[in-house]
């Protein structure tokens, strides 16, 4: 897949001479810089003034995070299971355009955008009452954006490994659909990096999640970084129900047996596809040709759009089976669903979501 | 702004001239009745076009008709300075207008695209979009021309309260053969607006699901025969072609829904006791209702449950969730 480079970059004012903001502009060699007073103002000019041909996907915004960095996944709606990791908040937005992306709803902001005020970020994970249980802490860079597409620019791992090394109780998961991975091969992670790719069956791949590496490549990756002494997730979320979804994500569960030892995998992840009712419209603006957001949602329990249950059951039972072939002794867990769902699928059901935080945690070898 | 009152030959008045026009869908019956009964209080304002030996109006559109509605041979008119621009002209008209009256929909959305040519959109967006009555977003923006695109009967539509703005809004950037599919069903069968909304987006699904044209999914002879059927009311009518669309949209669900209707009708629920699913049958957790009056009616009702408990009907249900 190509790697990414801004068309342009817009640079707040106030952040101007960080050394990341300097680091950025400097990989990214010939692309017009401009300086705005304000990331807010920009980022509302955007949204509200952007005319046909603006995508905010090809300007990289680099500014101050005035709010937190750390924050509990907020996954915390007691109907479903929540595995409690930490967002690690290093930037909004991805190159890639996945149609079924929260972001689209969840943001008004359509610029890529990177917090490069890294030694505040550095400074609360020192300071963060999340961190500090002594207990295992699984840290994530994954929710707002993709965590390695911009790697190449940022040079996040190097800056926060020393951070990691000092902490044994943390451990950082790196999710991605890329195969952006020179940075990660000769890196001293010492098992404090989890890399973790987002698996989807071929056909919504190539589809859905446009711009993304193939399942092939991502697999490939995954045993680059195995043989570098890396531990490697995989998310098989969304999992979404379409004409021949069953043979999609069989093929892809195949692919995982032949490729990844299951030694080398800490977690398997399953969700089906869920959504806050406001992105449907936005999706399909962007996206009118996608046909995923015709499937049989309902409301769920937590106001997203889900699956019917009856779906989600079908789908569940058939994809744990495979993995169940894969390996009987995969952690394999479910992001947001019901007890009664891992129930009725897995056989059991975490008693809470400090139980499933648990389960996990017991994966963390570091 | 220079000016100066003139009497004018109505012939001499280019009626067909909409430039700077804001008004659409009014009735000039009561407007024809003030000017028979007071005369002309406030002279429409007029531009004289050299090139075509004729005035434009700018404002008055309306007193103008109804003077020639009433056989008016001349009217009384402010002439405006032949230099002014476009932008003041429109800017004069729309003025004129808010001052004394609110504007329908379909006059906003004219008003929006008119701005356009003569305004940043940020400006009308900030500026004339609240003076409208529009919320100030770019969305309000995009609707209003929306539905100034959309043709006369469409507009028309809406002004009758056929067809709702926001349907209006979504039918304008469909392919023609589907818009007027909607328009057609919208216009025979009685649906309120959000039973418009929820109709057009699950013809839209469905059309994507099955790789087919909306036009295509409305062919569906159920719906037909519901419209054939004289002798229900048009929001009966709406309301069956809503559930037939629907259950092409979920197919699973309604099923479930049949199910669970069944399941009910099998354990034979007295009066008093119902038995209820979870909402969408999200999660395994039912619900029963007791209704009763006197400790006598609970009691018979407590004893009848403790029956359902043990009737496989209800056995079956709860199987289905595992």
């Amino acid at each position: 897949m190509k790697r990414f480079f801004p068309e342009k970059i817009l640079v707040e004012a106030d952040v101007a001479d960080l050394p990341l903001t300097r680091q950025v502009i400097g990989r990214c060699d010939g692309v017009p810089v401009e300086t705005v007073a304000s990331s807010r103002e920009v980022i509302l000019e955007a949204f509200h003034n952007r005319q046909g041909d603006f995508d905010g996907k090809k300007q990289l915004l680099l500014c101050r995070n005035r709010g937190r960095f750390l924050e509990p996944c907020p996954g915390t709606k007691p109907d479903y299971r929540c595995c409690g990791y930490v967002i690690v908040h290093t930037g909004t937005g991805c190159p890639l355009r996945c149609t079924y992306c929260v972001l689209q709803a969840y943001l008004n902001n359509p610029f890529i955008t990177l917090y490069v005020n890294r030694e505040d970020l550095l400074a609360e994970l020192q300071s963060s009452p999340l961190l500090q249980q002594g207990a295992v802490c699984r840290l994530g860079t994954g929710e707002y954006m993709d965590s390695l597409a911009l790697e190449h620019l940022t040079d996040f791992v190097p800056a926060i490994l020393p951070f990691l090394h000092k902490h044994k109780n943390l451990v950082l998961e790196l999710k991605t659909k890329t195969t952006e991975i020179d940075h990660l091969e000769g890196a001293d992670h010492r098992g404090t990096l989890i890399v973790s790719w987002s698996l989807n069956a071929e056909e919504i791949v190539q589809t859905e999640e446009l711009g993304a590496a193939p399942v092939c490549d991502r697999l490939a990756a995954a045993e680059l970084l195995i043989a570098k002494g890396y531990r490697v997730g995989f998310h098989f979320d969304p999992l979404i129900y379409y004409p021949g979804w069953a043979e999609g994500y069989k093929k892809v569960i195949d692919m995982l047996r032949e490729s990844i030892s299951p030694e080398a995998v800490a977690w398997i992840s399953i969700g089906s596809m869920r959504y806050m009712p406001a992105l449907k419209q936005t999706a399909l603006q962007q996206f009118p040709d996608t046909t995923i957001y015709s499937g049989e949602f309902i409301p769920g329990l937590d106001g997203k759009m889900r699956y019917l249950q009856d779906i989600r059951l079908e789908m569940y039972r058939r994809v744990t089976g495979w993995l169940r072939e894969y390996s009987k002794d995969l952690c394999v867990y479910y992001c947001m669903e019901s007890p009664h769902i891992w129930q009725t699928t897995m056989g059991f059901a975490p008693e809470s979501n400090t139980a499933l935080k648990r389960m996990l945690d017991q994966q963390v070898k570091i | 702004m220079n000016k100066k009152l003139e009497k004018v030959s109505l012939e001499q008045i280019d009626t067909d001239d909409r430039t700077y026009s804001v008004t659409e869908g009014r009735d000039i019956g009561k407007l024809c009745d003030s000017l028979s009964d007071v005369g002309l209080l406030n002279p429409p304002c007029l531009k004289y076009c050299p090139s075509q030996k004729a005035y434009r109006i700018v404002c008055g559109f309306q007193r103008i008709q109804a003077a020639q509605h009433l056989g008016w041979k001349e009217i009384p008119a402010w002439i405006l300075d032949s230099a002014l621009d476009d932008k003041t002209l429109l800017l004069c008209s729309l003025h004129d207008n808010l001052a004394h009256r609110e504007f329908n929909p379909v006059e906003k959305a004219g008003c929006v695209k008119k701005l356009l040519d003569c305004l940043p959109r940020q400006e009308i967006v900030s500026t004339w979009l609240p003076r409208l009555g529009l919320p100030p977003k770019t969305k309000s923006l995009d609707s209003a021309l929306a539905i100034a695109g959309l043709d006369k009967e469409l507009r028309n539509a809406i002004l009758q309260g056929i067809l709702a703005e926001k349907s209006a809004v979504r039918l304008a950037g469909m392919q023609s053969a589907d818009r007027e599919a909607l328009f057609s069903l919208f216009s025979r069968a009685h649906f309120s607006t959000s039973k418009q909304a929820e109709i057009i987006e699950y013809c839209r699904d469905i059309a994507a699901r099955d790789g087919i044209d909306i036009s295509a999914v409305l062919q569906d002879k159920r719906i037909w025969a519901v419209l054939d059927r004289e002798q229900l009311t048009r929001s009966q009518q709406g309301e069956k072609i809503r559930q037939i669309i629907k259950k092409i949209r979920y197919p699973r669900l309604t099923e479930r829904e049949k199910r669970f209707a069944d399941t009910k009708k099998r354990l034979g629920l007295p009066r008093g006791i119902d038995l209820i699913s979870p909402p969408f049958f999200e999660g395994n957790t039912y619900q029963m209702h007791i209704s009763f009056s006197t400790p006598r009616e609970l009691s018979t009702a407590v004893d009848r449950m403790s029956g359902i408990a043990r009737d496989s009907a209800l056995t079956t249900l709860l199987g289905e969730e595992s």
